[in-house]
């Protein structure tokens, strides 16, 4: 598994800065730890199911958005739920507040994540309050010394290295250097 | 979440130059924010008490913008001036059970709530569910943010530098602006966000 040691003295010799002088190693470790997390999300990487525990006649949900990107997917006894653009939703059903199911009790049906704070859960009802399992994709360690492994499978090693890369030689003026790999970036 | 200070050392560290204007970074980074706002990225719920006789309330601390008003459990409707007086000449003194809600344009940052509440609402608390207190208005709001999200720190930080480095002054450089553009473009689009 590679560390961020590792990313720091690829991109300093890309860089033709071996020794870290124009832009230390603690500079590029900052980039690194922080490009991680871009391309965490890209790759929908570090996926996890969390336990929600439901209340009656409450459809919203506080997401703790420190430690979670975003919600993927949303299961009620291994029954997907139908995934939802919360603005849309809100746009069709009047009653998404507080809506009461009484024909399918207990039966969630709809999710939607509401902006990086909530999760709506959709319809709840008065009685029960089952426990839905909550996808998502989880943010990485944070990159606090050089030591620290990456997050991220092997294959995307790369491409953080690229971004770091691009940022440093943007950094210290190389800009047709940098506009070389931003190149790079673009293709697909 | 990443603080405004964290995305101004940041600009500085890409930048690599102290020539960049504080005060205009600080000015970038509020517009950066207001646009994720716009993208809904910071949403909020909030219950005010509803007033026996009072049609006027005041939009929630933070709130930019008013999504939309709930009374209890239903969604009000989104209405005008015009459209209530087409349909209810008096409808300024009539009460009842809210239906409508619409921006107040005589006092800023106030909604004004039609038929006016006829009861007192519960108790104003951020409860939701079966403690959700009774006939109470709940504002979804827009908010203004002091943090963005960690993984578009580095496009934000772009965006701020592309501007500074745009506008005239004796650091101005429109190519690395236009690299800066190009780098946040190729991250936001990675990142999947707004």
């Amino acid at each position: 598994m590679a560390t961020a040691e590792n990313i720091i003295d690829e991109v300093l010799l890309r860089v033709r800065d071996a020794s870290g002088d124009a832009t230390t190693r603690a500079q590029v470790l900052d980039l690194v730890d922080r490009v991680q997390l871009i391309v965490v999300r890209a790759t929908g990487s570090l996926i996890n199911d969390r336990t929600q525990s439901t209340n009656v006649e409450q459809a919203l949900y506080a997401l703790d958005s420190d430690a979670v990107m975003r919600v993927v997917d949303c299961f009620h006894s291994n029954r997907r739920l139908s995934p939802s653009r919360w603005s849309k939703f809100i746009q069709t059903q009047i009653d998404w507040w507080r809506h009461q199911e009484t024909t399918d009790p207990g039966r969630f049906n709809v999710w939607a994540q509401v902006g990086v704070s909530y999760l709506l859960l959709w319809p709840p009802d008065t009685t029960s309050k089952p426990d839905i399992v909550v996808r998502e994709q989880q943010m990485p360690t944070r990159l606090a010394a050089e030591a620290t492994a990456l997050d991220l499978p092997e294959q995307y090693h790369d491409t953080v290295r690229n971004i770091v890369e691009a940022l440093v030689l943007l950094r210290v003026r190389d800009l047709d250097a940098a506009e070389a790999v931003i190149a790079r970036l673009e293709r697909p | 979440m990443a603080a405004k200070a964290d995305i101004l050392t940041l600009a500085k560290l890409i930048a690599l130059t102290t020539e960049v204007n504080d005060t205009n970074l600080n000015d970038y980074f509020d517009e950066a924010v207001r646009a994720l706002s716009d993208s809904q990225v910071f949403v909020g719920f909030k219950v005010v008490q509803a007033v026996n006789g009072t049609a006027k309330y005041a939009y929630p601390t933070n709130a930019l913008r008013v999504l939309t008003v709930l009374w209890h459990d239903k969604e009000l409707t989104e209405t005008s001036t015009q459209q209530l007086d087409a349909v209810n000449r008096s409808w300024r003194a009539t009460t009842g059970t809210p239906t409508c809600w619409m921006e107040e344009h005589v006092d800023e940052r106030q909604v004004r709530i039609y038929p006016i509440p006829d009861t007192t609402g519960d108790a104003a608390a951020d409860n939701w569910g079966a403690t959700y207190p009774d006939n109470d208005l709940v504002f979804v709001t827009v908010d203004s943010a002091t943090t963005i999200p960690d993984w578009i720190d580095i496009p934000v930080a772009l965006g701020m530098l592309a501007r500074e480095f745009s506008r005239e002054s004796k650091h101005r450089d429109p190519r690395l602006a236009q690299l800066y553009v190009k780098l946040g473009l190729i991250l936001r689009r990675l990142a999947g966000g707004p």
